[in-house]
């Protein structure tokens, strides 16, 4: 008999462990609209946490994503008080993406910065561009309804962003398990050497995460400023945590190769009732955090402990 | 610095071998006299002895972090926790403070919270077998947690007493006591680095640590000291800038203390140090503090920006480790010609 | 038959070794062309520039009458070579059939989607073809080294590659999985496939090769039609003078026990392995990948964890625990891979040399006596004769020989009782390799009692004065120097073993 691996399991097991203790704590937590709402509420997390997988399946990181978050954010609210239409408002967010995705791609792969320090500067970096581009304090005024109504409109009677999220899960399980290169993402992730030997251009699709990343972060940011409808320069702070803790939860590997998209969905999900389960028992938003911050560490702690036991080397590792 | 490194003659380094092993620190000197020169045209103040000694005294503090960051750095690890640990010490010592602890008390408590946190880096570190960057962003996270809860987001100030912030803000002679200790642990470190067999140890761990473990060196108790050292190095520097106001000041942002992590790595990377370990020195560390301390002093005296500040710190640590992966690639290229050798 | 692939006056230098000196070579359509040679004669340098991971410093290829550059393998992957290395190249966390088709992935028509079913489909196909048993939905990293390394041929067929290369493909092979080799071997063949085939098994290259080019330190000693070779024509040309000559004589008496082992056992590893080592003397470990030769030695050394048994070393009894104690206990080791597990490549030659014995020798009270390390590991360079500049110098700019005269001065300094060799002249050019030898004998004859493990027989039939065959976890032999031969060896390597 195959042994059971807990890493697997452990998503779900939280995921039900969670509901199960979160109907005992709070009476409003088990219903149909509280359970929406942390849908609703869970967009920006689960972008930004579909983003962070692919990246870390290539056995990268991307932490400026709070940061490319936040100017996208202003960018966007910036264009909304003018009243730019749209589409356009939509492209010019998409192209910040796929800038900021571009730059941390090629410090990565061309310059051959360690993944976590080249988006550590780069969100150092983009977050003074954010507070450059608004002065400072947030930019305010009246935005139209329309942009408003991006987020906060209903579709076919659901919440706009349900579908957002139901159609990013979706999508990102399609390119990830069903196209020649979300299969290369695994590839890459699983064994580099390797899959260059085998003709994968490894440095192209590393780029092509860090984009992905950023363009849905940068698409998180417009979500943000639709909602909040100011330019929060401040926004996003923590994200890549969240993200993180998404991905670890929802066991995806840090070091690559290993992880799946159920896995970031059942991921955000823990994440987003935690928080959820936090405001409605009136935890400090101060003190939540340190609860996340637990969690990652127990949860990396047990999968690294089972990934040593099963490789059963002979030497053992330093 | 590369391209100083390609300046200096050839030749030089022939003829006197020893000078190779100091060409990052020769190179960053030369860096820093032309930083220097150049600043006092640019800034008629630069040259006073207020902003002179001013500018030693931010030096010191971000050159006692990053004393403590380069032995991280040096084992291969990242500490991107000190920032917090800076603040949860700040918050402890004033608190203590404030509530009339006595100041030997204060300070062995502050030291105590940063070997607990430097144990705990370091232990889930090398014992979790987690990749130090996460594990350090999370025990950041959680720290700057415990602060806001703890102190209520708010500033803590109150009756410090005048021998306390005498620390901080007093002289000796007519050096500010942070510069002083500066000196001293840059001086003890140099001398564990070169004299001792700990120092020697650290250099092979983070030269190969297989080799290190293979030739009878406890690989994970040197990892673990490492972050314990960095963490109470930070502690020191945290007690140094809290002393100096006498008040705490919680922040959530980058900049200010939360920031220190970032600060201090630019200082080591900028020394020669490589984030894949096993490189830079003491004096190096040294020499890249003063430079980044002399960058930062004269921005904001030339009029730039805050945000401007933050942006070019962000392209001062891509630059520096831009300049030592550069080596590395290097070395990667050579290493895959030997394999077959 | 018309040539396929040629080399021409190809070079190739690492740091300070000439690996490929002018070699031109021509490889002929359908033709299965043998490289043999030495390890460190430059076969695995010349397959792997063929293959596009090393690009020559001099000299030029032609495919098929055209001249080539390969930049990277897909390059030369395009072009129709496929290679098989010594490591299987994989992906462990993928199934075989993702591994065979990884960038060729059939599509449904006209889409981006990646038609799974067929994917499975042909993959079933292929292996029904070739007349393997794989389930091809299991994941790569769930089946056996034999298997995988099947999986990669099946993978370099179904390329349909002009040139197939591979090095030692039968090295984790059973005999059952051989017959399906040679059988694609020749289905290869009649599709007029070229195939380069590099092996230490001296029959198997008898057998299979049509055409046998002998490598030797970097050039090209002789080309010869297969039916021509026999071992006594070959390894003459392959090793280059008489096998004597390079094992000097050593003058070492055996004296007391130093070490005594009995009933060592780790888990699957091996088990109940019993021996004494005398002062004075060299013993042999042999055995097969696996046969748990290498895995006493790194279990003695303390790196395995706690093995059960006795081991006795000087009259005390150990507590095996980690490299540090064992250090302490007099164990020394010099691993196998002096890059990864043995050399401080950044760090001066005096931080290499003391290492060993920092606690022990170099420091009081935790403070270093850097005259005194000065003074020692000057005096280790002058012994061992260590090309260098002197102390400050990096090992990464020394060559391979003096690389490891500089880990075996590691262990010279200090009072050690047993120094345990792994493959101590691996990579390393002829010249140094007798020197490493006469090291050897001098520290023998200084009464260190010496344990070398290696997979190079006629080092070990020439070194040691007592060989131990390993299998299967067990030891099968202990055979005197007088007694000893390849065959006597190989067949008690073989007794037990399992792949």
């Amino acid at each position: 008999m195959k042994k059971i691996e807990i890493s697997k399991l452990l998503p779900v097991a939280m995921l039900i462990a969670l509901i199960i203790v979160g109907s005992q704590l709070s009476d409003s937590f088990f219903s149909i609209g509280n359970f929406a709402n942390i849908i609703q509420y869970a967009v920006e997390s689960a972008l930004i946490g579909i983003g962070m997988t692919f990246v870390l399946m290539v056995g990268g990181i991307d932490l400026s994503v709070g940061s490319v978050l936040a100017f996208s954010s202003v960018v966007s609210a910036k264009m909304a008080l003018s009243n730019v239409a749209l589409p356009l408002i939509f492209l010019t967010v998409i192209a910040i993406g796929l800038a900021c995705g571009l730059v941390n791609g090629f410090l990565v792969t061309r310059f051959n910065i360690e993944p976590f320090m080249a988006t550590l500067a780069m969100m150092m970096i983009m977050r003074a561009v954010t507070f450059l581009f608004t002065g400072g304090g947030p930019l305010t005024g009246t935005v139209g309804d329309s942009f408003k109504q991006i987020i906060k409109g209903r579709t076919l009677g659901m919440q706009n962003g349900i579908w957002y999220v139901i159609a990013a899960f979706l999508l990102a399980l399609l390119v990830l398990n069903r196209t020649r290169f979300g299969r290369h993402v695994h590839a890459v992730g699983g064994g580099e050497e390797t899959s260059k030997l085998f003709g994968v251009n490894a440095d192209k699709i590393k780029i092509a995460v860090y984009i992905i990343s950023a363009v849905l972060a940068a698409l998180s940011g417009l979500f943000i400023a639709a909602r909040i409808g100011i330019g929060e320069p401040r926004s996003g702070q923590g994200y890549e945590m969240t993200a993180i803790t998404i991905c670890v939860i929802g066991g995806i590997s840090m070091t690559g190769g290993k992880g799946s998209i159920l896995g970031t969905f059942v991921g955000t999900m823990v994440v987003c009732m935690i928080k959820n389960l936090m405001n409605l028992m009136n935890i400090n938003t101060d003190a939540q955090p340190i609860v996340t911050g637990a969690v990652i560490l127990i949860t990396s702690l047990i999968v690294s402990r089972e990934l040593v036991n099963k490789r059963k080397k002979l030497v053992k590792e330093v | 610095m590369a391209v100083l490194k390609s300046i200096l003659p050839k030749a030089l380094f022939k003829k006197r071998p020893y000078i190779r092993e100091y060409k990052n620190e020769i190179a960053i000197s030369l860096l820093i006299i032309v930083v220097f020169v150049v600043s006092q045209f640019l800034s008629p103040v630069f040259l006073s002895a207020d902003n002179l000694l001013n500018l030693l005294r931010q030096t010191a503090y971000t050159a006692i972090a990053a004393i403590g960051m380069y032995f991280v750095i040096l084992i291969g690890g990242i500490d991107l926790s000190i920032g917090a640990t800076v603040q949860i010490v700040g918050m402890v010592s004033i608190m203590m403070m404030v509530d009339g602890v006595s100041i030997g008390v204060t300070i062995a408590a502050a030291l105590a919270v940063g070997l607990l946190v430097g144990l705990l880096n370091g232990i889930i570190v090398t014992y979790g077998r987690l990749q130090p960057f996460v594990v350090t962003l999370v025990t950041r996270q959680i720290m700057q947690g415990i602060v806001l809860v703890a102190s209520g987001g708010a500033s803590i100030s109150g009756d410090v007493p005048d021998t306390f912030m005498q620390i901080g803000a007093g002289y000796i002679g007519f050096i500010p006591v942070p510069v002083v200790v500066m000196f001293v642990i840059a001086v003890a470190a140099f001398f564990m680095m070169r004299k001792t067999t700990f120092g020697r140890r650290l250099y092979i761990t983070g030269s190969n640590q297989t080799a290190a473990y293979y030739s009878g060196t406890n690989v994970r108790r040197v990892k673990v000291l490492a972050y314990v050292l960095c963490a109470l190095f930070a502690t020191v520097s945290g007690l140094l800038s809290v002393a100096r106001i006498g008040a705490f000041q919680p922040t959530t942002t980058h900049g200010g203390a939360a920031g220190m992590e970032l600060n201090a790595i630019a200082a080591v990377v900028v020394g020669g140090a490589s984030l894949s370990g096993g490189k830079g020195s003491i004096v190096g560390t040294l020499l890249g503090a003063v430079l980044y301390g002399i960058l930062s002093n004269l921005f904001p005296l030339i009029g730039i920006s805050s945000y401007i500040q933050q942006l070019i710190q962000g392209f001062i640590i891509l630059m520096a480790v831009l300049i030592s992966s550069k080596g590395k690639i290097l070395r990667v290229l050579r290493k895959e010609g030997a394999k077959v050798a | 038959m018309r040539d396929v692939f040629e080399l021409k006056e190809v070079s190739k230098v690492f740091s300070h070794n000439t690996v490929l000196d002018d070699v031109s070579l021509t490889f002929k359509r359908g033709e299965l062309h043998a490289l043999v040679g030495e390890n460190g004669a430059g076969k695995s340098t010349l397959i792997k520039i063929i293959s596009g991971v090393y690009r020559a410093d001099r000299g030029r290829l032609f495919l098929n009458g055209e001249p080539v550059q390969f930049m990277n393998p897909s390059d030369a992957q395009a072009a129709g070579i496929s290679t098989l290395f010594q490591e299987i190249q994989e992906i462990p966390e993928m199934t075989v059939a993702e591994n065979i088709f990884l960038r060729r992935e059939p599509r449904y028509p006209g889409t981006f989607l990646v038609d799974r079913k067929k994917l499975r489909q042909s993959a079933k196909e292929l292996m029904e073809r070739l007349g393997l048993k794989i389930d091809t939905s299991a994941k790569m990293r769930e089946l056996p080294v034999s298997t995988r390394k099947m999986v990669e041929i099946a993978r370099a067929v179904s390329q349909k590659a002009s040139v197939v290369i591979m090095d030692e493909p039968t090295a984790n092979l059973n005999a059952e999985e051989m017959q399906a080799l040679f059988q694609m071997i020749d289905d290869l063949k009649k599709e007029e496939v070229t195939i380069i085939y590099i092996s230490h098994r001296m029959n198997e290259v008898f057998s299979l090769a049509d055409r046998v080019s002998v490598l030797r330190d970097g050039k090209l000693i002789a080309t010869m039609p297969g039916e021509e070779c026999n071992e006594e024509r070959l390894i003459p040309l392959m090793i280059g003078r008489e096998l004597n000559s390079l094992y000097p004589a050593r003058n070492a008496s055996r004296g007391d026990a130093v070490l005594k082992v009995k009933d060592l056992s780790l888990g699957e590893h091996f088990g109940n392995v019993s021996f004494t080592l005398h002062k004075g003397e060299v013993l042999g470990f042999a055995g097969l990948e696996a046969s748990g030769a290498s895995a006493v030695t790194k279990t003695l050394f303390g790196l395995c964890g706690h093995p059960t048994g006795e081991v006795v070393c000087g009259g005390r009894k150990l507590n095996i625990k980690n490299p540090a104690e064992s250090i302490r206990n007099g164990i020394a080791f010099l691993p196998e891979d002096r890059k990864t597990q043995g050399l401080f490549l950044n760090q001066n030659l005096l931080t290499n040399i003391t290492a060993g014995a920092l606690d022990s020798l170099f420091s009081k009270r935790a403070i270093l006596h850097n005259r005194f390390e000065r003074s020692q590991s000057g005096e280790v360079v002058r012994r061992l004769g260590v090309k260098t500049q002197g102390l400050h110098e990096h090992p990464d700019e020394l060559s391979g020989g003096n690389q490891q005269k500089v880990l075996l001065g590691r262990w010279i300094i200090g009072s050690h009782k047993v120094l345990i060799l792994e493959e101590p002249t691996r990579g390393v050019d002829v010249g140094a390799k007798s020197e490493i030898y006469r090291q050897i004998n001098s520290l023998a004859e200084q009464g260190l009692a010496i344990i070398l493990f290696s997979t190079e027989m006629p080092e070990l039939l020439g070194m040691c004065d007592r060989v131990l065959v390993f299998s299967g976890g067990a030891l099968t032999a202990s055979l005197p120097k007088e007694e000893a031969t390849q065959e006597l060896v190989l067949k008690y390597a073989l007794e037990r073993h399992v792949s």
